[in-house]
Parts: structure tokens; C-alpha cells; sequence
């Protein structure tokens, strides 16, 4: 039984928020506390233990023979390739794993959910007023939540940035901030708003197209009440110095329009006309944007890129596990968690699979190699980004046993040496 | 292994070493320029070819999260210009396929720059807060050393200081940040506009109009950075984009921050931007040019606008919400915290309009016009005034009289009366001028001791030209293209992607200064202190100036 | 029968891109030439249109396409030339981003046709594309300039974010039409509501619609009534919540 030690600053990837002030206690390799980690923080950690296995058709394997396995299955000359990331992956495993997708000549597609891919679309048409959430702690005066309660699934984002604490411009703090709620249909906004408003969900696109017109002075016809009330918000946005607007960029279990986001985008930019404002979209655990961003420096495109023509070509249309179920795919490589469930993991089930992440032997499809590393941040030491796309800096409280990175150069090379030159 | 070069038979183009057009041998071993290498050295055929240093780009943004926000922002430029793997030599290189466009992938940006003939390109904007980013960036992008300016204009804890008169305190920490983030030098954006733009002041327009938010001037932000730059003996000096960028006027308020600086080294960037007379448009390049020729310790870069599409990104939040408002095109804006922020509109520059025809008129003025070619670099501020593919483009507009009279011919004229470029300017650039402007300027103004020439010692960073008398194509396909002594361009063909290395400084600093750095992050940041610098940059700063 | 003729030899069985087979200048090209166009089937990777259909005819600017296509995706992306007919229903993004030319559809097509890609800025920049029978979602969306025309059903967000050009229903349009429109004109014969942030203006009858349906009457034998050539449009302007430089002109009996 050996002393517990403490591992300080460590990053949490629990949610999108990126806190980096947790003090982590570990015991005999196990995570025994995490302060002042959320509850989301908590079940994230865990206590930290991950199978350590290396699995070559559901048996034990070395490790050099599922490489070399591994290999001779994504360099079949016929048939195509899809690669998919896993949310919990730092940028460095990205990266190899996006190298890999390129020589291979593989489509490749991410955890970024349908939801934060619309708003992604939408910011290619348009554009996008944002910020960092500093920003929104140290200058927002209003904030609006656009039918979310960051409480639920972010739980610290009032308490780190945007509500509570002081800020460079706001010296009071919680005092200094007015908080408005938005309900849409059930997706409600914070209980501890100064002033709710409540539209039905067939109201909202035509709320959120009213509230434009109106910062643009274009002439509005009379509405319903719930949209005069939608209407009549404009006045607070644009009297506030640092206008904030806050709303979830990850699905619920609620039907959402899609033009939500592009609504939100295009109303947040027009809000720089008469004063300055944000919009905060709140995005879900592990390194979500990381994938996104590494794929666009690499790709230029964020997400659903496809290598199969020899250069990256964007299918935002056509996601890649909607392919995969279409029966697009004759093998796989999952990195990062096979946290996939229903059609995706019954179609990986039906192809050539290799896993390589955190669980990979243990994941819910059958697959042909499957080797266990390290979590983003727990094992692995690296680079990780906030919702906001600020780039954080991981310090792992356990050591893992084999890391991803290091894991997906070994595949490399092993790929190489199958094929020495590009399949494109 | 020791590896050897001979290049036979070239004529050398090495002003910092006084050779202008001396047909010699060039000798490289083990990645520098040496004095000889023994007989039976593998050898280049050089004879009838033009040789120089590995270009040098002061000025460029490239990599950075800004750059990825831009690259996100431009499906249909990628789509549109889709990029193959280059076919290397097997082994040691994997090729990587991209997308192009005015904000190319990082793997098709090395390739391209290399491609060019440059060996050596700097990020000119990246907020501290994202270095981290920029770094990961840099090693995605081959065959190029690189490394990037910290954007200090705006940021909060030195407005803090400024206000308090603590500027040894405010040298103190850009100390630390350069050394935190990795950075090579100390970059000001629109100084004090950008938090005033955060703030709502929405810009500061002059010298001495003061943030309403921290009472503090740009001229008080220029003097601090400028001495701070050179107390710490940075290799290069505070690299400066002043305020009021694009706006009719603003040689007003460029002339005056130079003179602020009277007597400092400092380094002006992408000056045809802050070259316009007022209060309606013409030009105010004759002005600054005369200064700057008669100022030593002032350098500057042009940023010339090139005819062809854009895209503009900067940190100058403030002017990019005018060209979004004036261009109707889609807008990013990014405010980061405590530090600075993003801007980013894509554009086209059209010869048919009366103010692109002026910022191209006044950006060939600044160069043609210039006395002293060691200070004024070239530059398009890639992408924002043009792409760096269109540098042969632009070298063919400085050394070919006519070129530059057919384009002058398409352009709009309706501003360009009393021009100086209008009035015809007979001069043409000379190779060595242009080996001058590309790379021994640059590279003595970064403090590159190793770049920039061909002397025995240095960097064995060498381009190898086949004369045309179509300049822009000579410039645009070099034969040979040699990388730290690896031969990344053979026969014109990219043939080796190696990845290059890290330029960063790490100036000393008065540690008093982190008990109070910890009690602002603390209170302000979102970042945790402990976490703040960048873990992994190379252990390999760059010496700092004697 | 004039022109190329492309027969599909066998059911597709699997969704097929199309995207570059009519993109760019391809109307002086032989039967064999456009045989060797590259497509892209979603399970079986590149292949030759050729491989798929049997093209024969003289080249002589049209092309007609025989067969169930409704998986083949794209059909018409980029055209910018000559004249393309479909005996049938297509897949999705037909038109896409199309440029000029004439793409006649006998039969439904499916999502985004003549839209922009997604992401893009811009959809369909000229060309005149007609679907003669139902339309899926957001057609026209982000349409820059040319004309489109639905005979049946159009989708929700028909025309979402136009920038410019002119978008005939004939039949009922779906919710959100000509959405976050900046310019341009859609069309409704059949039923329509609105967007709120579009305002009536006027019940007036524009020569130019007038003219317009003459020629689709004239030109593509579309069933143009009387009363729509005389009957009176509301006129409704918008919108608002963009450059408010857009109309939606709804028939009205009254």
C-alpha cells in the first residue's frame, strides 16, 4: 500500500470548459480524489484504470504481430478506408492518426457531433463573432443562454467564466452581470436569470430572424407576444457594453431546428454594429475541437474529409459513420475510445476492424486488432482544446503503459513497410 | 556521416559578403557553407545559374490559430485547389497531401515556400495564449526554419504596468512571455486599438488618445515594447503594425509613431497599409520612404498588394469589422483573453478599383523609392496583401520597367493622379538588390547570423535559379533548392520535406516579477499559471544580440 | 434523338457522385470522350461513366440521362454549358453550385439541388435548372444568380440565404422559403407563408414575371395557367433580418 500523492493543475476534458485547476490524489496508480472537480470532472477521471491489453482477433497478441496484422489490413489493395476519431484523444495522437488517414489514402471523421457540425457549416457561410472565455468573464455584462443551462452539462461555466466570477471589466462580478434566460420548448435556460422569456420551438428561428432585423433598425410587423417579448431583448444587448451569447453546441435529447446556430452566429455579429458581442457555443468532453482544428492546419477542412482521390476532399454532407452504415467502408481504424453503440458499432462489427485507444479491447464491435492505450489527460501527456479553441496543456496523474501516439508511429511504420509508397 | 556539396559554376548573388554576380564555386558540409570540400564531392552543375541564400520572410502568417480560424473560413478556395502528395525520395519523408488557396494547409505551405526558394519564414502574429497552437503548426510545416512574433500591444498585464509607470517590470515580463511561448521577437497590432476595441471604445485614432479603460497612449505602448526590445537585446527589434491601419489619413499617424521612436531600433511592418495621404485617398509613400531613408535604426517591410484574391487576417479586431462592413464578405471575429484578438475577412484585390489601384501604386512607390534596400524587406503580408506565391510576380514588377508599365496601364487611375509611380519611376532592382530585399536584408534585421548569406559558417540554406527573361517565372521555379545541406528542390522538383527548426529566443528576466505574474493569472486568467508556458520547444534559443 | 445519350446499363445498387462528369467544358465532347469521365460509387471506389452507362449519339451540346438515377448524387454539379436532360427522378445536389447551361430534371430531385455546397458561400451562379417534379430541401439555398423552377413540391428551406436570382414553384412550398434572403425573387404559385421577418408591399402584377412565365411556357412547355400570366402577386419584401433587398411574390386569386 503505498503513500498517495498529489498531482496539482491538473486539465479536466470532462466537458468542453477545459478547467485546469484540478489537484488530483493518487493512490497505489489509481485516481482516489479530484478537486474541485464537477461531477461531470469526477466520473471523467474516474479512478484512472484502463485495460492494458493487445487483442489479434479477440486472442492476446504481441504487440509487434497486431501492428503487422493491423497493417496488412488497412493496406488491402482493394476496398476502402475509414478512419474515425474518438473524443478523448490529445492533439499529438491526432495528428499521427490524420497522417496515417492521408497515406492511406482513408476518409476520415470524428467525434464532432451533427449538432456542432451545423454550427461549424454555418460559420464557413458566415463567419463568427466569438471569443475566449476569458473574455467573457472579464468583460461580459450580459449574457444571454440561448435555451441551455450550462449548469447541466457544464458545470462549471458560470462558476470559472461566464457569471460569477470578476473580471478585469467587471470588478463586481455575479452584481455586475445581467443574466438573461431564453427558453426554447423544453430546453430551458438558468433558473438564476434576471429576466426569462419563453418561446415555442416553432417560434424560435422567427425570434431570432425579429431580433436581427431589429439591431439592423429594419421595420418589424407586429408578432405574437412571445416574439414582441423576443424582440424587445434587443434593448439590453445593445445597451451592454460586452454583449455574451451562450448556447449548446452539442445535441440534447430534444429535436432542434437546425438553423439554431446560424441564427445565433448571424445575430452575435450583427450585435458588433451597435456594441461589442460573443457568441459562446459550449461544447462537449475530451478534445473535440482538437480534432477539428488539427484536421483543418492538415486538411482544410475541420471534419469528414476523405483522402480517397490522393488529396482531402470535404463531404460535411455525408459523415462518415452515415457511410460507414451505408456499407461505404470494407475495414476500420478506431482511435480514441470505441465509445460507439447501435448501426455505427453493429457496421464496424461486419468489417475489418483495428481499434487503438483507451478500451479498445474492450470495445462494443468485434474487431480484428485491438491494442489499449492511455486517455487524453489522465494518461496522456499532451495537447488538448477547450470549447473556445484555446489550446491547454495536459499533465497525465498516471502513467499509462503505452501511449497512442507512439502506438499509431509504430502502425506507421508498419504500414510503410507493407507499402513503401502512397496508395492515392 | 559527413555530408558534402559542391554547387559549380553559379553566379553568386551574396551582398552580405560583397559578392554581386561572381561566378564561384559554393561549398556545403554537413548542413553549413564552408570554405572548400575535398575533390569527388557529390556536385550541382551550376554554371549559367543564378545562386543565392534560402529566401527569408520577415513577415508571413502561416501558422498560427488565427491562420486555422482563416483556413476553416475558406472551404471553397480548398475545394477549389486541391494538393497531391509530392513524389519524394522514399524513406526519411512522408508526403502529405493538402488543399491550397490564399491559406494553404501547413504540409502544402512549406512545400510551396521551399518551392519559392525560401528556407526561412516567420509568423508575425500569434497570441501568446495560442503559441502552443503555432508551435504544433511549425512542425506541420517542412521544409522551412520558422518561428513567430508575440503579440504584446494590448495585453493586460503591460497596460497594467504602463499605467503604473513600472516599465522595467512591463520589459521583465515580455521577457517572460517571449521565453513561456517560445517566441522570437515582440510584435505590436494596432497598439491600445485592440483592447479598445474590446472595450468598446471600438479604436484609438491617434498617437496620443488614450484607453479609456487603463489611461494609457500608443505612444507610451510603442516607447515601452521599443525599449524593452532592445534593452533585452533581442536579435530583432519590436516588430510594429501601427494604428489606423487602411485608412485615408494614416501616414499621419505612421510618421508619427516613427518619430515616437526616434533614435530606437524598430521594425515597421506591412508599411503600404499605413501609407495613405487624407483626408479622401492618395498616396503618402514619398513621405514615409523619405524618412525612413534618413532614419538607420528604422526598418520596414512593404506589404504590397497583389491583383488576385486574399485573405485578410490580423489582430487588428477593429479594421476587420470596417471590411467586413465595406465588403459585405463573412467576417470572423475572435477577442482572446487579456492578450489581444482575431480578425479575419477573405478579399479580392481588383486592378479595376481606384483604392486597390492606389495601395498598389503605393506599395511599388515605397520600393522604388527606397535608398537603402537593407532596410525595406518584401513582403505581401502573405496572405493579406497577396499570397507568397505572387512574390515572383512582385520581383518581376521591381526589376522590369515594362511589366510594371502594362499593369500600371489596366489599373484604375482615378487615384492615382500625382502619384509618384503615375509621375513614372524609371528604376529597376537588381539581382543583388533583390538577393538584398529577399534575404540578406531580412535575415540581418532578424538578427539571423546564419541566414541570409553565403559566407563559410553559415546555414546551408541556398537557392539556385535558371536565368529566363521572364523574371517571375525564374523566380517562381528554382532548379535547386538546398535546406540546412538536404536537397529539397532537385531539377525543379520538390524531392526531400525536411522538417526545419524551431527560431526562439529566451531573454532573462527579474523573477520578481512572478509573484505578482501568479496573483494576476490567478485573478484574471483562465489559464492556470502553472500551465501557461509552452512545454517541449527545443532547449536551443537563439544567442541574443551582442 | 439529337445529341449524347446516356443509358444506365444496371441498377446502381449503391449511391454514385457525379460531381465532375458535366463540371467544366464538356458539350464538344464524344459519346466516348464523356464515357471516360471519372465517377465515384460509394462501395466499389472510382470507376468510368462509361462504366456505368451506355452512351451513344453525336455530340451536338446535349446530353440525356436514361435509368432510375435516384442514387446518383450531383448530377450537373459546376455545369456551365449546354443542355442536360434526366428521364427521371436524381439523387441529391443535383445542379449543385451549377454555373450556366440548362439542366432539365423529368422527375423529383433530392436535397440542396442548385444549392451551394455545404459551407460554401455560394449555390448555383447562372444556368437555368428545372425540376419537373418535386424538390427536397433547402433547393436554391445560397443561390447567386440564374433561374430555378420546382413543377411540384418544394422542401422547407427553399432558397435559404439567396443572394441573388429567381426561384418558380408551381406547386406548395415548404416552411422558411427565401429565408435570410439578401436579394432576388421567389416565386409561389402555389400556397406560401411568409417568413415574418418578410412584409407585404403590394399586390401588383410585375411585367417581368410575366414575360418570365411566357417563356417557361414557351421554352420548356411548362403548364403556365392564364390566371397565372394575369392574375395579381403579393408582393412581400424581405429579408428584413439581411439586406431586406429580396421579394417573395405569391399568386393570388383575388
Amino acid at each position: 500500500m503505498s503513500a498517495a500523492h498529489q498531482v496539482e493543475h491538473v486539465t479536466c476534458l470532462g466537458c468542453g470548459c477545459g478547467c485546469d485547476d484540478i489537484n488530483v490524489t493518487v493512490m497505489d496508480d489509481r485516481i482516489v480524489d479530484a478537486i474541485p472537480a464537477c461531477p461531470v470532472g469526477r466520473a471523467w477521471f474516474g479512478d484512472g484504470s484502463v485495460p492494458w491489453e493487445v487483442l489479434q482477433g479477440g486472442k492476446r497478441a504481441t504487440l509487434e504481430h497486431a501492428l503487422t496484422e493491423a497493417a496488412s489490413i488497412l493496406t488491402k489493395p482493394r476496398g476502402s478506408l475509414l478512419v474515425y476519431l474518438g473524443p478523448d484523444l490529445t492533439s499529438q495522437a491526432q495528428r499521427a492518426a490524420v497522417a496515417l488517414t492521408d497515406f492511406l489514402g482513408a476518409a476520415v471523421d470524428s467525434a464532432t457531433s451533427d449538432a456542432a457540425a451545423e454550427g461549424l457549416l454555418a460559420a464557413q457561410r458566415r463567419g463568427r463573432a466569438t471569443a475566449t472565455l476569458g473574455e467573457i468573464r472579464n468583460r461580459g455584462d450580459v449574457l444571454l443562454f440561448w435555451g441551455v443551462d450550462p449548469n447541466r452539462r457544464y458545470p462549471r461555466y458560470l462558476s470559472r467564466y461566464a457569471l460569477e466570477p470578476a473580471g478585469t471589466q467587471i470588478p463586481n462580478g455575479r452584481a455586475g452581470r445581467f443574466v438573461i434566460a431564453v427558453n426554447i420548448g423544453a430546453d430551458k435556460g438558468p433558473a438564476e436569470a434576471d429576466l426569462t422569456i419563453t418561446l415555442e420551438p416553432s417560434e424560435e428561428i422567427a425570434a431570432l430572424s425579429l431580433m436581427r432585423a431589429a439591431v439592423l433598425d429594419h421595420p418589424a410587423r407586429d408578432q405574437s407576444p412571445n416574439l414582441v417579448s423576443a424582440i424587445g431583448l434587443i434593448g439590453r444587448l445593445t445597451s451592454a457594453r460586452y454583449a455574451v451569447l451562450v448556447h449548446d453546441a452539442e445535441p440534447t435529447e430534444l429535436p432542434r431546428n437546425p438553423l439554431r446556430v446560424e441564427g445565433l452566429i448571424a445575430l452575435a455579429q450583427a450585435l458588433n454594429g451597435p456594441t461589442r458581442a460573443a457568441l459562446s457555443s459550449l461544447r462537449g468532453g475530451g478534445n473535440r475541437p482538437g480534432a477539428e482544428s488539427v484536421l483543418t492546419w492538415q486538411t482544410g477542412y475541420p471534419f469528414a474529409v476523405d483522402h480517397s482521390r490522393g488529396y482531402p476532399r470535404y463531404m460535411p454532407g455525408d459523415r462518415g459513420l452515415d457511410r460507414l452504415v451505408r456499407g461505404a467502408f470494407t475495414a476500420a481504424l478506431v482511435v480514441g475510445s470505441p465509445a460507439l453503440a447501435g448501426e455505427a458499432a453493429a457496421a464496424l462489427g461486419g468489417i475489418e476492424t483495428v481499434a487503438i485507444g483507451p478500451g479498445a479491447s474492450r470495445a462494443p464491435f468485434t474487431t480484428r486488432v485491438a491494442i489499449d492505450t492511455g486517455t487524453a489527460g489522465i494518461h496522456e501527456g499532451g495537447t488538448a482544446y477547450r470549447m473556445d479553441e484555446v489550446p491547454l496543456s495536459l499533465r497525465p496523474p498516471l502513467t499509462g503503459q503505452r501511449s497512442t501516439v507512439q502506438t499509431l508511429e509504430a502502425l506507421m511504420d508498419a504500414v510503410r513497410t507493407k507499402r513503401p509508397g502512397r496508395s492515392a | 556521416m559527413t555530408v558534402r556539396l559542391r554547387i559549380v559554376g553559379g553566379t553568386v548573388h551574396d551582398p552580405a559578403n560583397g559578392i554581386d554576380g561572381e561566378v564561384r564555386d559554393i561549398c556545403i558540409e554537413d548542413g553549413h557553407i564552408v570554405a572548400s570540400v575535398p575533390d569527388g564531392a557529390p556536385t550541382i552543375d551550376a554554371r549559367g545559374m543564378v545562386v543565392m541564400a534560402g529566401g527569408v520572410d520577415i513577415h508571413s502568417h502561416l501558422a498560427s490559430s488565427s491562420c486555422n480560424h482563416a483556413r476553416r473560413l475558406l472551404p471553397e478556395e480548398h475545394s477549389a485547389e486541391p494538393v497531391t502528395a509530392p513524389a519524394l525520395v522514399d524513406g526519411d519523408y512522408l508526403p502529405r497531401s493538402g488543399t491550397g488557396g490564399t491559406v494553404p494547409t501547413t504540409f502544402t505551405s512549406g512545400y510551396r515556400y521551399a518551392g519559392l526558394g525560401y528556407t526561412t519564414v516567420f509568423d508575425a502574429a500569434v497570441a501568446p495564449a495560442m503559441a502552443r497552437h503555432s508551435h504544433a503548426e511549425l512542425e506541420d510545416t517542412p521544409c522551412v526554419d520558422g518561428g513567430f512574433f508575440a503579440l504584446m500591444g494590448n495585453d493586460e498585464y503591460l497596460l497594467r504596468q504602463i499605467a503604473a509607470g513600472e516599465r522595467e517590470r512591463a520589459r521583465d515580463y515580455a521577457a517572460w512571455l517571449l521565453g513561456s511561448t517560445g517566441a522570437y521577437a515582440i510584435k505590436i497590432v494596432n497598439p491600445g486599438g485592440i483592447e479598445a476595441w474590446k472595450s468598446g471604445q471600438r479604436n484609438l485614432n491617434g498617437l496620443d488618445e488614450v484607453l479609456t479603460t487603463h489611461g494609457v497612449s500608443p505612444r507610451a505602448i510603442l516607447e515601452t515594447l521599443a525599449d524593452a526590445a532592445n534593452q533585452l537585446r533581442l536579435p530583432h527589434p519590436v516588430h510594429i503594425h501601427c494604428n489606423n491601419l487602411g485608412q485615408p489619413g494614416n501616414v499621419a499617424v505612421t510618421l508619427a509613431s516613427m518619430q515616437a521612436l526616434a533614435g530606437r531600433r524598430a521594425h515597421f511592418t506591412h508599411v503600404q497599409f499605413h501609407s495613405y495621404g487624407g483626408p479622401g485617398w492618395s498616396s503618402g509613400a514619398a513621405p514615409i520612404i523619405e524618412y525612413v531613408n534618413t532614419h538607420p535604426e528604422l526598418s520596414i517591410d512593404v506589404g504590397q498588394v497583389m491583383f488576385g484574391p486574399a485573405t485578410t487576417i490580423t489582430a487588428d479586431g477593429p479594421v476587420e469589422y470596417l471590411l467586413h462592413k465595406s465588403s459585405g464578405r463573412k467576417w470572423v471575429n475572435i477577442d482572446i483573453e487579456l492578450e489581444s484578438g482575431c480578425g479575419i475577412v477573405p478579399l479580392l484585390y481588383k486592378d479595376k478599383a481606384a483604392v486597390t489601384a492606389l495601395q498598389w501604386a503605393i506599395g511599388l512607390e515605397l520600393f522604388l523609392l527606397s535608398r537603402d534596400p537593407w532596410r525595406v524587406v518584401l513582403s505581401t503580408d502573405h496572405p493579406n496583401g497577396g499570397s507568397f506565391l505572387s512574390y515572383p510576380a512582385l520581383i518581376q514588377l521591381l526589376m522590369d520597367r515594362s511589366v510594371r508599365d502594362e499593369k500600371l496601364k489596366q489599373a484604375n487611375p482615378k487615384l492615382l493622379a500625382g502619384s509618384a509611380l503615375a509621375d513614372g519611376l524609371t528604376r529597376e532592382y537588381t539581382l543583388n538588390e533583390i538577393a538584398i530585399i529577399t534575404r540578406a536584408g531580412p535575415a540581418r534585421l532578424l538578427g539571423l547570423r546564419q541566414k541570409g548569406h553565403l559566407g563559410p559558417g553559415a546555414d546551408a540554406d541556398v537557392t539556385v535559379y535558371a536565368r529566363n527573361a521572364d523574371i517571375a517565372q525564374m523566380f517562381s521555379t528554382p532548379r535547386y533548392v538546398i535546406k540546412g545541406g538536404s536537397l529539397v528542390v532537385e531539377e525543379g522538383q520538390l524531392r526531400r520535406a525536411p522538417a526545419g527548426r524551431r527560431l526562439h529566443v529566451r531573454p532573462g528576466y527579474d523573477d520578481a516579477l512572478l509573484p505578482d505574474l501568479k496573483r494576476y493569472f490567478d485573478a484574471y486568467s483562465t489559464v492556470a499559471f502553472e500551465n501557461y508556458p509552452v512545454q517541449g520547444v527545443p532547449d536551443d534559443p537563439l544567442p541574443l544580440s551582442p | 434523338m439529337s445529341g449524347i445519350v446516356a443509358k444506365l446499363k444496371e441498377p446502381l445498387g449503391q449511391r454514385v457522385d457525379l460531381s465532375e462528369v458535366l463540371a467544366g467544358s464538356w458539350a464538344t465532347l464524344s459519346a466516348r470522350e464523356l464515357a471516360g469521365r471519372p465517377v465515384y460509387l460509394e462501395r466499389d471506389g472510382a470507376a468510368r461513366l462509361g462504366d456505368l452507362f451506355e452512351l451513344d449519339g453525336r455530340p451536338e451540346g446535349s446530353i440525356r440521362f436514361v435509368g432510375q438515377l435516384d442514387q446518383a448524387d450531383r448530377l450537373g454539379a459546376a455545369l456551365s454549358e449546354g443542355e442536360v436532360f434526366v428521364d427521371g427522378c436524381v439523387g441529391r445536389e443535383a445542379g449543385l453550385a451549377q454555373a450556366g447551361g440548362r439542366l432539365d430534371i423529368h422527375g423529383d430531385a433530392g436535397p440542396r439541388a442548385g444549392a451551394a455546397p455545404p459551407g460554401f458561400k455560394r449555390g448555383m451562379t447562372g444556368g437555368e435548372l428545372i425540376v419537373r417534379g418535386s424538390a427536397g430541401t433547402e433547393a436554391g439555398a445560397a443561390m447567386r444568380r440564374g433561374l430555378l423552377v420546382i413543377l411540384r413540391a418544394a422542401g422547407d428551406r427553399t432558397g435559404l440565404g439567396m443572394i441573388a436570382g429567381t426561384i418558380v414553384v408551381f406547386g406548395a412550398v415548404g416552411d422558411d422559403t427565401g429565408l435570410w434572403s439578401k436579394r432576388g425573387s421567389v416565386v409561389a404559385l402555389g400556397r406560401i407563408t411568409p417568413a415574418p421577418t418578410y412584409f407585404y408591399a403590394c399586390t401588383c402584377q410585375p411585367t417581368y414575371l410575366r414575360l418570365l412565365l411566357t417563356r417557361l411556357r414557351s421554352s420548356y412547355g411548362l403548364p403556365v395557367r392564364p390566371r397565372h400570366l394575369n392574375g395579381l402577386y403579393r408582393r412581400y419584401s424581405g429579408d428584413m433580418a439581411e439586406l431586406g433587398k429580396g421579394e417573395i411574390l405569391a399568386w393570388t386569386s383575388k
